[in-house]
């Protein structure tokens, strides 16, 4: 499949969605349009849209999925390393989450080595902290020790 | 002799104490995120949001504008030095100004971009402060149907001037105004796309989407690559041009001003759009055109130029209609809407101190981009020595509490990072993510007008097309959708019998 019949399937299939949703909700009258008109006419359009390029799209590079999506384990780790931080963020608290999801994206994404890891770290959520919750007066997550 | 007394006032203002600090940090903040490649003026307006809730508007204001043009300022440094462009804006000058680089005259391309920057800059304030205030006259005068259809040629502009296809860019806007139809819906109450989720009640975020975007997304794209940089660092000395150098300069400097100017009313990728017929001009007037790309300094001054006389057109329709052209100035209204001020037709009357000290903060802001960014450059190019490695887990880390800080609410940062993956694989199918961003800020009034147009013709129509100016903006809607369904048939048509002429 073509990189742009990928796009093309995902712009359609996002059209579909959109329009059995919009079709559920109250369309009113031409007076009184109602919450679902603005969505539907999207949703038409979009998936119009999805169906032009999907035909016109036939020829054009290759779509390599694991290449671009799969073979890529640093983005996904990332990716992964991300969601832990929400996750934790708020059950763990702003210090220990923010230390943690550093040092392992310096240390293992990064490469750095372990003690250089720790240390800019460490670093840098000391810095944070004192920026963000001493100077800003942001409300960061406290966590079970306060801090 | 209104206007002089109100600037005046706005200078009175501008120069308090607080507003310079809070314009010096704007300025050197966005110098430092124009240097950066993969931190743009978005995510360094966004990350600074936070620092906003305890000052006036007034003073937010000043320093979230300070990085939108100090952005555009920074962004020609790491072009001329290293040939990456900071900004997608400073593509261009990656083509002479590297090459003067090479020939040992990195200084002078500094220097010229520096000082073309500043005249460009100022030359769009004035028009700033001539036109805004008329255009939002005008403005006022306006009812549902005029905005609707205004901000529909608005839309229609963007995807002509996009850089990928017609269609692609029409998808990008529509998925855009459907992720802006998101939660509870303002007229009736009725929530839409929301599957029950408490967090999306209020619709996403602007914050959340838009970092995601751009600067997860962005992040995601460049830690596939592996950058080794070699940063040349001019001396201050090196600084000066020739006198032929600068002589050559002038003519670019003062078109690059009037045209960057011009195009920065349009809506989408305007200052990249400048910069490139910057370029294109000074190439087809140069007497030997063959020699741009081997250095010559017309071909720095007039882009740099441009883009930046192109942020002071941005804020045109951004302070006089409500419409924020380029996804940065969505996020200063963004700032603005959580400081209880909205931008459009009534903000110049309701707010004449706020927009006059904004002017006044702009022309010294100017000032202090040119003051800093000369003697600075070593120091923002020792930025540029840091290993991606450790800047990335940094940008990252800031935005997830750039965006934590907006609503405190963990559902948003998981937005952000369900974006910053949508905005890495869209990059991959070579996809424009602008036009999304700009279409979900702007979706919501489109909606609102539409229905709103409707509602108060009792349902006809007519109300689209019966006075002057809904037929002026839906005449000029339709030949561009005409003109761009003629383009996008034309390519495939020529691409059918270019394929059908080699095949086999």
């Amino acid at each position: 499949m073509t990189k742009e019949r990928f796009g093309s399937l995902f712009l359609i299939a996002l059209g579909l969605y959109a329009m059995v949703h919009s079709l559920r909700l109250p369309m009113g009258e031409w007076n009184q349009p109602g919450p679902g008109v603005f969505p539907l006419i999207l949703s038409v359009l979009l998936a119009i849209i999805g169906c032009s390029l999907y035909v016109v799209s036939d020829k054009g590079p290759r779509l390599n999925w694991k290449d671009t999506f799969f073979r890529q384990p640093k983005i996904w780790a990332i990716v992964g390393l991300t969601a832990g931080f929400i996750l934790c963020f708020d059950w763990l608290g702003f210090v220990p989450t923010t230390a943690l999801y550093l040092f392992v994206l310096f240390f293992r994404i990064s490469r750095l080595s372990f003690i250089y890891s720790i240390a800019l770290s460490l670093g840098i959520t000391g810095a944070a902290w004192f920026f963000f919750v001493k100077t800003l007066n942001l409300h960061l997550p406290p966590g079970p020790w306060r801090f | 002799m209104d206007a002089l007394v109100s600037l005046y006032h706005g200078f009175e203002n501008a120069l308090s104490l607080q507003n310079i600090y809070l314009c010096l940090i704007g300025c050197l903040w966005g110098s430092m995120v124009g240097v950066l490649p993969g931190i743009g003026p978005l995510a360094g307006i966004a990350l600074l949001i936070p620092i906003t809730y305890g000052i006036d508007p007034t003073g937010a204001i000043i320093m979230l504008a300070g990085i939108y043009y100090g952005a555009m300022y920074g962004g020609s440094t790491t072009s001329i030095l290293l040939n990456i462009p900071g900004e997608s804006a400073s593509v261009v000058t990656c083509l002479d100004g590297y090459q003067m680089t090479q020939r040992g005259r990195a200084g002078a391309a500094l220097f010229i971009a520096a000082i073309g920057s500043w005249i460009g800059g100022t030359i769009s304030i004035v028009g700033v402060m001539l036109l805004s205030p008329v255009l939002a006259d005008v403005a006022t005068k306006f009812g549902p149907g005029e905005l609707f259809s205004l901000l529909l040629v608005a839309l229609l502009l963007l995807s002509s001037l996009g850089s990928s296809s017609f269609l692609k860019t029409l998808a990008m806007i529509s998925m855009g105004m459907l992720a802006g139809t998101v939660g509870m819906d303002t007229l009736t109450g009725a929530y839409r796309f929301t599957h029950g989720f408490m967090g999306l009640y209020d619709g996403l975020g602007f914050v959340p989407v838009a970092m995601g975007m751009f600067g997860i997304g962005e992040i995601l794209s460049t830690t596939e690559q592996s950058i080794v940089r070699e940063v040349y660092r001019p001396r201050l000395r090196e600084l000066l041009t020739t006198w032929d150098e600068f002589r050559a300069s002038i003519g670019p400097i003062l078109r690059g001003s009037v045209m960057g100017f011009f195009i920065g009313l349009l809506p989408g990728a305007a200052h990249i759009l400048s910069s490139f017929m910057s370029y294109t001009v000074e190439k087809r007037l140069a007497k030997r055109p063959e020699e741009f790309g081997t250095g010559r300094i017309e071909g720095v001054a007039g882009p740099e130029t441009a883009n930046n006389a192109a942020t002071g057109g941005a804020m045109i329709p951004f302070l006089a209609l409500g419409i924020p052209t380029t996804p940065a100035i969505a996020v200063i209204m963004i700032a603005l809407l959580i400081h209880g001020i909205r931008p459009g037709p009534l903000f110049i009357s309701e707010n004449p101190e706020l927009f006059w000290t904004l002017i006044a903060s702009m022309y010294i802001g100017n000032i202090i981009l040119v003051l800093l960014n000369l003697p600075l450059i070593g120091l923002f190019v020792s930025l540029l020595r840091v290993p991606f490695g450790i800047l990335f887990p940094i940008i990252l880390f800031i935005c997830l509490i750039g965006t934590y800080s907006v609503s405190y609410n963990t559902f948003d940062l998981a937005i952000l990072l369900g974006f910053g993956c949508m905005g890495y694989v869209f990059r991959k199918l070579d996809y424009e993510l602008a036009p999304f961003v700009l279409a979900f800020i702007i979706g919501p009034l489109i909606e609102e007008t539409f229905r709103q147009a409707l509602m108060g013709s009792g349902g006809s129509l007519a109300v689209f097309y019966e006075s002057p100016i809904t037929f002026t903006f839906m005449s000029i809607a339709a030949v561009l959708l005409g003109y761009n369904i003629f383009k996008s048939l034309r390519q495939s048509r020529i691409g059918v019998s270019s394929t059908g002429s080699t095949g086999p």
